[in-house]
């Protein structure tokens, strides 16, 4: 098939507006009257709240309205599994919790207000490590977990281990009594920060028509008006959430965060309430990427056939669960690899801590379950004295088989891609001393969702696509309009994409996530597309007597032989628009799957352990790619974050308090980090929807950091298995290996 | 941030007249150069000034002059103008690769030499208003049970801050000296002498009183068969502060040294010059075994956090290098 648009590099949609500062973000709306507020957070990481006397700061200058846990009882909210308090009730489970909001005349009375609240607390026992928080006997951070809503399974006792997602496959006993050789190893990884420009923040005001209208940077629209109609208990059709650009998302900006209060205080106060997190808030008590301990244990013939793999993973979701889509994370169950065993265990627990919330980032679970499984593979490949990439290529799956955690798809491509990899990174090639390859692998398929989209073509020539889906920073604008442009033979520039309110036109829309965009999106655009185009050939075989078969489009033009009629000539005739529509409900399991191979190049100098990455190669099999230079940008912006997983970044926590309170601190990757970036792509036929696609987004990140710890054994001969893989590790790990 | 009030000042004189007034009144003022770092420690809230003195309305301080014995630097220029400075690529060459080296080119854009100097530590204990450290008036430097793995192994306690300029060991090492200017009048001193051992006083790590600021570094002119070396080990490669950075000066002829100045950032509360190392330098025929040793005696005495053990290999490891090519 061959396409005029799709297929093609297309600039941004969004560029320009970005670009010039015209792009209208949260912080940007301001409404007359409006109040500010700011949040008083626990000092404590688990204490019961004895009092709280807020009179002095109710007279301080400017302050309009005050909310503690007094006020909020009862009231939990988090976007499917609902564990979050507004305002801390009764007890504080984190250092950074909202204990009180004040909203005043300034920011500035607002902060000096919080001064004048007066908080006694009563210490609690807490606990900080996740392994000890799931044993018996733990300090028990939730007693109430099993009247929580959307919790997936209740316990016969409360625990912290809220979620016990075990998946089984053969016998794992009899799998290991199989294996000639056994390996067992623990990995780490720490939270990290999605590291978006624009923190958290919102805008509520409740309008003359006591209707709730909610500005947020929310990638989930919907989701967000459905679990503030949730948790207030008031009808969905009462709130409204606006659209504004999103300043960078990465996965953290789908819940609800401090809306539910800026809610309270707009109703209480009378005034529209905008609540903008500082940074260092962000880092204490936003919800950066979970950290977690995964203990893998894999047993091999001495053939190196896989015969059983074995996964226990424990995820710190910290003091909340509800940060994130659900309760579950279920990207962890990738440690599985992609690699057949036919004896598999693989358990994931996500437990209460009293750390900061653990939320949500690109891929989640993945990059975690990721590091641990294919540093793993690496280091049985290495017991068995084969090479890792040769040991993958014997056991990774192949068309028919399951994956590890039970899932099924066609058109496997895993053999392919890795083989890809080894090719274009010249893995096989000699190298220097201290110079050391390696390889990593991951596979995704696209997510599910659902949305509408309408669009409508107008008497005045306008193209215009109304669409509920906030575009996320990702290009899913683009690429939808470059699919009506494809079905209607114009040009995208022409485009223009009307973002709607959740009010508006869509029924649902389940939002960006899960690498859905461009599946979800494509379909409903190519429907809408046809349905639009449709409406209009119909039309003019009336009004012009041509049959409709005969009808092109061009441009502006419907053109039948040698004969060019405007078509904006027609609708202004007969006075109105035509409107396509088009419901996408595409939220089942993805027949097909997208897998990555990365390969590392590092040079480590063995005395101070430091590590250059040098190159990273990374292989994707894709379906159609819709716009080549956004799909690279996709995997570029990937393996950098990967690279800043594997190597830099990481939010050091002391018993519970974050310790970095500024990005001068808390070290995302610079420009001078980036080693030279190679892609290959892997052409694959399948895919989903009307042009076979595939997701792209989250695939990039996952292998990197494994990749780089594989490469660092290869160099070196040490092994880490604690993210990141910073020089003092390294350098700890040779003075051991060498005495 | 807490709001205050800016004056631009016109000259040092009424800088220093504005400081000394605010000090008796009580209140609190500070200075602001580029502004880079200062706008950050108000924003942490680390430092909330009532009157904030702006320097770069004084005019005619940014100057870069060679002279037959050294370079004259006032103190507001800029981190890039030294970098690119051709005759200080020529002749003082650590020191520009240093100035180079610090935070990101928009920063070295704005951050002038004296505020490179002044900073303020990047201890994020001291930074983060989650925490009321030692240096910050609390009870304890947190380093001591918590993390401490950017912190010093060397000339520490009670605080255990690292000085966070990159500059500044390789001005040390260059012999440089600064001018102050106070209410008593100008004084120069060795730079060497500027910086505070946190023995000495954990709040405040120069000895700059109140009413008084830095107006001129002056680099004296490295003796004939000098070499430099200039390194700096960090964790991401730019914007980023010092796990370690190495200056040397070796001044040597046919391969034995006469005069050698090794100096550390990132170890120490000050720029920490390592006189053992170059005590025994002098003299000796630089070779593998004796940059090793020097490099060893350079970190005798090192007294490492449980955290940060792996800096004492690094800093002898680059010290080794560093003596090594430069000769």
């Amino acid at each position: 098939m061959s396409y005029q648009v799709v297929g093609k590099s297309t600039p941004r949609t969004d560029n320009t507006a970005k670009v010039t500062g015209e792009a209208r973000y949260t912080s940007d709306v301001l409404l007359p009257g409006t109040l500010w507020a700011k949040t008083l957070r626990s000092p404590h990481a688990h204490a019961r709240i004895v009092q709280i006397d807020t009179s002095r700061a109710e007279r301080a200058p400017g302050v309009r309205a005050i909310l503690t846990g007094n006020d909020v009882r009862g009231i939990l909210y988090g976007r499917r599994y609902r564990d979050i308090s507004v305002l801390a009730q009764d007890k504080v489970r984190f250092i950074g919790e909202r204990v009180a909001a004040v909203a005043a005349d300034t920011l500035e009375q607002a902060e000096a207000a919080l001064d004048l609240i007066d908080v006694r607390y009563e210490d609690l026992p807490a606990v900080f490590d996740v392994v000890a928080a799931a044993k018996d006997g733990a300090p028990l951070i939730h007693p109430d977990m099993n009247n929580y809503k959307g919790l997936p399974k209740q316990f016969d006792q409360p625990t912290n281990a809220f979620v016990q997602d075990v998946f089984t496959r053969g016998d794992i006993a009899s799998g290991f009594a199989q294996a000639d050789v056994i390996v067992e190893n623990t990995y780490t990884v720490p939270r990290v920060h999605q590291g978006f420009l624009e923190p958290h923040c919102c805008l509520v005001w409740i309008d003359e028509q006591e209707r709730i209208q909610i500005w947020s940077p929310c990638k989930v629209p919907q989701g967000l008006k459905s679990s503030m109609a949730a948790a207030f208990d008031i009808p969905k059709e009462k709130i409204r959430v606006n659209p504004v650009t999103i300043g960078g998302d990465f996965g953290g900006k789908g819940a609800p965060f401090d809306e539910p209060i800026a809610y309270l205080l707009a109703l209480r106060s009378g005034r529209p309430v905008k609540m903008v997190m500082e940074y260092r808030e962000e880092f204490i008590a936003g919800a950066p990427r979970h950290s977690g301990v995964m203990r893998l244990k894999t047993g091999v013939k001495r053939d190196g056939t896989m015969v059983a793999h074995e996964m226990e993973a424990y995820l710190d979701a910290g003091a909340y669960g509800g940060f994130r889509p659900g309760a579950v994370i279920g990207g962890v169950a990738h440690a599985g690899g992609c690699y057949r065993a036919a004896h598999a265990r693989i358990s994931v627990s996500r437990v209460y801590t009293n750390n900061l919330p653990g939320g949500q980032f690109r891929a989640p679970g993945e990059p975690q379950g990721v590091f641990a499984a294919e540093s793993h593979i690496d280091c049985v490949a290495r017991k068995v004295g084969m090479d890792p990439a040769a040991f993958r290529m014997k056991n990774l799956m192949v068309e028919g088989d399951e994956t590890l955690t039970g899932s099924h798809y066609k058109d496997i491509k895993a053999k392919e891609t890795l083989t890809a990899v080894l090719k274009a990174s010249g893995y096989d090639a000699p190298k220097a001393k201290n110079i050391g390859r390696g390889v990593a692998m991951g596979y995704r398929g696209p997510g599910g969702g659902n949305t509408a989209m309408q669009l409508s073509l107008n008497p005045d020539g306008s193209v215009v696509i109304h669409t509920g889906l906030f575009e996320q920073g990702t290009g899913t604008y683009t690429t939808i309009r470059q699919i009506v442009a494809e079905e209607l033979r114009c040009d995208p520039e022409t485009i223009r994409i009307d973002t709607l309110d959740t009010d508006l036109g869509v029924s649902y829309d389940s939002g960006i996530g899960g690498s859905r965009g461009t599946r979800v999106a494509s379909s409903a655009a190519y429907s809408a597309a046809c349905d639009a185009r449709e409406k209009l050939l119909t039309m003019a075989e009336k009004l012009l007597n041509w049959p409709k078969a005969e009808i092109t489009l061009d441009g502006d033009f419907l053109v039948h032989q040698k004969k060019r009629q405007r078509w904006d000539e027609l609708l202004k005739g007969i006075g109105r628009a035509i409107t396509g529509e088009a419901v996408t409900r595409d939220d089942g399991h993805s027949p097909v799957t997208a897998f990555a191979a990365q390969v590392a190049e590092v040079a480590v100098d063995s005395a101070t352990g430091e590590v250059t990455l040098r190159k990273l190669t990374t292989a994707h099999d894709t379906g159609a790619i819709m716009n080549p230079v956004g799909h690279q940008g996709q995997i570029d912006g990937g393996v950098v974050q990967g690279v800043g997983y594997g190597m830099i970044e990481y939010l050091p926590v002391l018993d519970g308090k974050v310790e970095v309170a500024n990005f001068g601190e808390y070290k995302l990757p610079n420009i001078q980090d980036i080693p030279v970036l190679k892609t290959v792509i892997v052409e694959s036929a399948s895919g989903v929807g009307p042009y076979k696609v595939k997701g792209i987004g989250e695939n990039p990140i996952s292998p990197v950091a494994p990749a780089i710890a594989n490469a660092i054994e290869d160099a070196v001969g040490v092994r880490i298995r604690d993210l990141p893989l910073t020089a003092e590790k390294v350098y700890r790990a040779l003075r051991e290996k060498n005495g | 941030m807490k709001s205050f009030e800016n004056i631009d000042a016109k000259s040092v004189k009424e800088a220093v007249g504005l400081l000394s007034k605010f000090h008796q009144q009580k209140k609190l003022a500070a200075v602001v150069g580029g502004g880079s770092e200062f706008l950050q420690l108000m924003k942490d809230h680390v430092v909330e000034p009532d009157y904030v003195i702006n320097l770069k309305t004084i005019p005619g301080l940014d100057y870069i002059r060679e002279e037959r014995g050294g370079f004259r630097i006032g103190a507001l220029a800029k981190l890039a103008d030294i970098e690119e400075h051709a005759a200080i690529r020529d002749k003082l060459l650590i020191l520009a690769a240093a100035a180079g080296d610090a935070a990101s080119p928009q920063i070295r854009n704005a951050g002038t030499i004296a505020g490179n100097l002044c900073q303020r530590p990047f201890c994020w204990y001291f930074r983060s208003s989650n925490f009321t450290c030692l240096r910050k008036g609390g009870q304890s430097c947190f380093t001591v049970t918590g993390d401490g793995r950017f912190h010093a192994i060397l000339g520490a306690g009670p605080s255990y801050i690292v000085h966070p300029s990159d500059t500044a060991p390789a001005l040390v090492a260059l012999g440089a000296q600064i001018k102050i200017a106070g209410p008593a009048g100008e004084k120069n001193i060795p730079l060497e002498k500027f910086f505070l051992l946190p023995s000495v006083d954990y709040r405040r790590e120069n000895i700059l009183n109140p009413g008084e600021i830095v107006t001129e570094i002056f680099v004296p002119m490295p003796k004939a068969g000098s070499k430099g070396f200039h390194h700096k080990l960090r964790e991401r490669q730019a914007w980023d502060h010092a796990i370690v950075a190495v200056d040397t000066i070796v001044e040597s002829s046919g391969g034995v040294v006469r005069n050698a100045h090794v100096v550390m950032g990132g170890v120490a509360p000050i720029p920490w010059r390592a006189t053992k190392a170059e005590e025994f330098l002098r003299g000796k025929k630089l070779d593998e075994a004796s940059a090793k040793q020097a490099g060893e005696l350079a970190l005798e005495g090192a007294k490492p956090l449980k955290d940060n053990v792996y800096k004492i290999k690094l800093a002898q490891e680059l010290i080794q290098r560093g003596l090594l090519a430069s000769v």
